[in-house]
């Protein structure tokens, strides 16, 4: 396993800073409530936790289609402005997402092809940004793939292109998402649960495919999921959220050999063994609260 | 009684003929030996039309339909007389000359009934893809960008939805001046906020919708946003609520030329032949024809746009 690029002395690509959410209500709820971490170039971090635990929010906060009630997100050590009604700059398409939900991650009425068509052009938007603030672009010695070409290297056939996202399974949606995003060839490529709607079979060949091309090109992915035996599968860190709050972080092997934090432990207890016993897995027992204090390694 | 009602059944050849064929079908349904599934049978030509539009009165439906829009489109070319020329007899009855008989001025009211196809049905396209384009592009602006945009454009439409439809187009179309063109216009202003405020509603929840907000993040800016990602999942729905409009809004354009707000004679327009014949009401065949004309057009278009909606959304089916 990679060295985390944070011991490399390199600028991190992402940096999240006491984000507190609340949701408007009477209360309001807290969804999150001050998370702080940050993303280095080249890095797959896991981000896990139960639902409800604020993942999918830091989600939405990160690519800026949330604006957090506190705290601030530096992209490139620059403030990341939150997405309005207006067009964002080619400065911030870096930070591309792979959403949840398979039926709706692609736009029924065009054609894939042209869907992932729309990444390659923001990505030669974004470079030709980049060139003339004379920065290099992020794999800009990586030959640029036509769509056909990306369909092709997420395992679909070239004549898929032409098709409506309708004929497509969800698996294969979600890689067709991810063609887009990282046609797009951003910095970081956030993936929302991206295959929790998938069955079994094949969540761990989309997380792997997605790990996979955005590491080839030097992608940084933030991988969100409640499934922790598929994130240490393909993440060097892993940060494990509860009730809005990181409650445990470190190297993979570490968390996933020596779990310091009850609730990471209940978490790793949940998982399902395939011993063929036909045995539930322990569940985490209901109404158990945790402690939300961090417990670092 | 004859011989083949007292012995029905398979003997006879037709009979014989239906089951053989029916075996035929079956046989071909078999489970195919090495893949153990069965072939799907091929559809016929009328399974493949949509079951919405199989029941009988959308079957009725499209036949009236597709006769009113031919008529309207070669009128001239089938009318037996020109629907303008007067004749020196006039309130003749139905009868061989003028199938319809004939009006106080002596035209030939089945001409002038044919003749008014072009002027009702073409209006009421016309409105009806006039009120969905405005509705359709302030409502998905409104929907889109919300906040202060979306308040103007829904007061708005609260405003004129609160006046009653019919009486607030009097009030525009006697303003502007009696004219066929000012009654549609005035239509028009009655007509857009229900497509507003039902693509807005679409719009509101497109808006949040994943690839919506995929896109925003490939820098699509709000236009090439609405183009791509909102419209085209908008346009579907909207289509079937146009379709639903057109015999209404041949209704409200009769209605305003019945009140003399619309056609002016002597053009042949369906609600001015009605109002005519409100002054001769022992001339039954004066108001009967093109009454029964714009029913015809109303209730046709209606149970088109019914089979269109349930097409659509099979959710709604009715059985």
């Amino acid at each position: 396993m990679t060295e985390p690029a944070k011991a490399t002395g390199a600028e991190p690509i992402l940096e999240v800073r006491d984000i507190v959410v609340d949701y408007p209500g009477h209360p309001p709820v807290r969804a999150v409530d001050g998370v702080s971490f940050e993303l280095y170039p080249g890095e797959v971090v896991g981000l896990v936790g139960e639902s409800g635990c604020g993942k999918s929010t830091m989600a939405r906060v990160i690519t800026g289609l949330l604006k957090p009630t506190k705290g601030e997100v530096l992209y490139r050590g620059e403030p990341l402005p939150p997405l309005t009604a207006r067009r964002r700059s080619p400065k911030y398409t870096g930070i591309q997402m792979v959403f949840q939900d398979p039926s709706s991650s692609l736009n029924p009425r065009r054609r894939v092809g042209s869907q992932v068509e729309d990444g390659l052009q923001a990505a030669r938007a974004r470079a030709a940004y980049e060139t003339e603030e004379g920065g290099v672009a992020v794999g800009a010695g990586v030959k640029e793939l036509t769509a056909s070409q990306w369909l092709q290297r997420i395992g679909l056939s070239a004549q898929a292109a032409g098709r409506y996202p309708q004929s497509f399974s969800g698996g294969q949606r979600q890689r067709i998402a991810t063609a887009r995003a990282l046609a797009a060839r951003p910095s970081l490529l956030v993936g929302d649960e991206p295959i929790s709607a998938l069955d079994a079979s094949t969540q761990a060949r989309v997380a792997g495919l997605m790990c996979q091309l955005a590491l080839e090109q030097g992608t940084s992915l933030l991988f969100i999921s409640h499934d922790l035996s598929i994130v240490r599968l393909i993440a060097d860190r892993i940060i494990v959220m509860y009730a809005g709050r990181v409650v445990e972080r470190g190297r993979t092997d570490q968390v996933w050999n020596d779990p310091r934090h009850p609730y990471t432990k209940a978490l790793l207890g949940a998982i399902p063994a395939p011993d063929g016993s036909g045995r539930m897995p322990v569940a985490t027992p209901t109404g158990t609260v945790y402690p939300r204090d961090e417990i670092s390694h | 009684m004859s011989e083949k009602a007292k012995n029905p059944g398979p003997i006879s050849p037709v009979g014989s003929a239906v089951k053989a064929r029916a075996e035929a079908k079956k046989a071909k349904a078999t489970p195919d030996p090495v893949t153990g599934l069965t072939p799907v049978r091929k559809k016929s030509l009328w399974h493949r039309i949509p079951p919405s539009w199989r029941t009988p009165f959308a079957i009725v439906a499209t036949i009236v339909a597709a006769a009113w829009i031919v008529i309207a489109l070669i009128g001239p070319a089938i009318a037996p007389h020109n629907p303008l020329a007067q004749d020196m007899t006039p309130f003749q009855g139905p009868g061989a000359g003028h199938i319809f008989g004939t009006d106080e001025l002596g035209r030939d009211v089945f001409s002038r009934v044919i003749a008014g196809a072009r002027v009702s049905i073409g209006l009421a396209i016309l409105l009806v893809c006039m009120s969905t384009t405005v509705g359709t592009i302030l409502g998905t602006v409104a929907g889109f960008f919300g906040k202060w945009v979306d308040e103007v454009i829904m007061r708005f439409t609260d405003l004129v939805m609160a006046f009653p439809t019919v009486i607030l187009a009097m009030v525009i179309a006697a303003a502007l001046g009696p004219s066929l063109f000012n009654a549609v216009l005035a239509a028009l202003v009655v007509s857009w906020p229900q497509y507003a405020r039902t693509v807005r509603s679409m719009v509101l929840s497109l808006r949040g919708a994943d690839f919506v907000s995929s896109g925003r993040l490939l820098g699509y800016g709000p236009i090439r946003s609405m183009r791509r990602d909102v419209l085209p999942n908008v346009v579907g729905p909207t289509l079937v609520l146009s379709s639903l409009d057109i015999g209404t809004s041949a209704l409200l354009l009769s209605g305003l030329s019945f009140l003399g707000l619309g056609a002016k004679p002597p053009s042949p327009e369906w609600g001015s032949m009605i109002s005519e014949a409100v002054k001769h009401f022992d001339k039954w065949w004066l108001g009967i024809f093109p009454g029964l004309a714009l029913l015809t057009v109303v209730i046709s278009f209606n149970f088109l746009g019914d089979a269109l909606r349930d097409s659509f959304d099979p959710g709604t089916e009715r059985e």
